[in-house]
């Protein structure tokens, strides 16, 4: 009979040896979900909206284009087909950039241009190959366009390509 | 001797109760944090969503974007010990990359990559970079598989 006890004390100690290893963390794999939604420029979280008929939302690629040629799709005709040689045009508020990010902080944007005839600006600002501004949360910032078409002959192209950038703010 | 026979093993069997509980992300021994909006559980499960095509809200084309901190990692573990984690991302498209200041190695958002590696003591976060180049409008998906093993 002791040596059932002494057994059966044997097999629990090993049992609980065999507990405390395996009680070890040894490892864990997982495997989670990423969904990303590529939208139009003007459903995005920043979004960049066209505000006057030169700049629109490509139906094709879903981005903002600022087009002033019959190439256009808001040309009709009868309207002008461009700009001047050796004239400047500014258009305020040509498209608008807002802030529709989930997080509702705010965010510093630059907007750049890589051609010094194609100038940006914000507010009261002068016009410059950048501007940057600040876009609150759940808000929108016009960016105004001066395009100079100095030393530019008719069938010339003005070609140009304006990056922008946005960060959270720390202002 | 008939003692000494009878205790030879020949069988044991006895019943003991095993409870595991399964939890969400967030309360497990190895928990998934969501931290920005674009992380949740979804079915106690880690779910990183930028944007909802049903509501028309994500990212631009040919854009880049960097956030930071998106969700979190933390050794909720019984045992005090050092876990190894690796993060890899699994996609077709080129579009996701990871990093955080913890990892070995893509420390930082210039130097993103689709697999991280952490050492992991109390709490690390990761970020995301999404580069949309290249690719049409619509839905892309990925998947972040998580492994690690005691230090």
């Amino acid at each position: 009979m002791s040596g059932k006890v002494f057994g059966t004390l044997m097999l629990l100690t090993a049992l609980i040896l065999a507990a405390k290893i395996g009680a070890d963390f040894a490892s864990y794999e997982a495997k989670r979900d990423v969904r990303i939604a590529v939208v139009a420029d003007d459903q995005e979280l920043i979004d960049l909206e066209p505000n006057l008929p030169y700049a629109y939302i490509s139906a094709d690629d879903g981005k903002l284009y600022i087009d002033i040629s019959t190439n256009n799709p808001n040309y009709q005709d009868g309207f002008g087909e461009g700009v001047s040689p050796d004239s400047t045009y500014a258009f305020d508020c040509m498209f608008k950039v807002s802030n529709n990010l989930w997080e509702e902080v705010p965010i510093s944007v630059t907007v750049s241009s890589d051609n010094s005839k194609v100038l940006v600006y914000s507010g009261e600002e002068e016009a410059g190959s950048e501007t940057t501004f600040i876009v609150e949360s759940g808000d929108s910032v016009c960016v105004g366009i001066v395009i100079s078409a100095e030393s530019y002959s008719p069938g010339d192209t003005i070609p140009s390509v304006l990056t922008i950038h946005a960060e959270k703010s720390t202002e | 001797m008939v003692v000494g026979l009878n205790a030879n093993l020949n069988e044991y069997r006895v019943g003991r109760e095993v409870q595991i509980s399964v939890v969400s992300d967030d309360q497990a021994l190895i928990k998934l944090i969501p931290i920005k909006p674009y992380a949740k559980l979804e079915d106690g499960r880690l779910l990183i969503e930028f944007g909802n095509s049903a509501s028309t809200t994500g990212l631009s084309p040919d854009s880049k974007y960097v956030f930071d901190k998106v969700f979190c990692i933390a050794v909720n573990s019984w045992e005090s010990r050092e876990v190894l984690l690796k993060l890899s991302v699994i996609e077709n498209y080129g579009i996701v990359k990871i990093y955080s200041p913890d990892s070995l190695v893509s420390k930082s958002p210039e130097d993103a990559s689709s697999e991280i590696i952490i050492p992991l003591n109390e709490t690390s976060c990761v970020g995301f970079v999404i580069n949309t180049k290249s690719v049409k409008l619509g839905t892309y998906t990925a998947k972040i598989k998580i492994s690690a093993t005691g230090g």
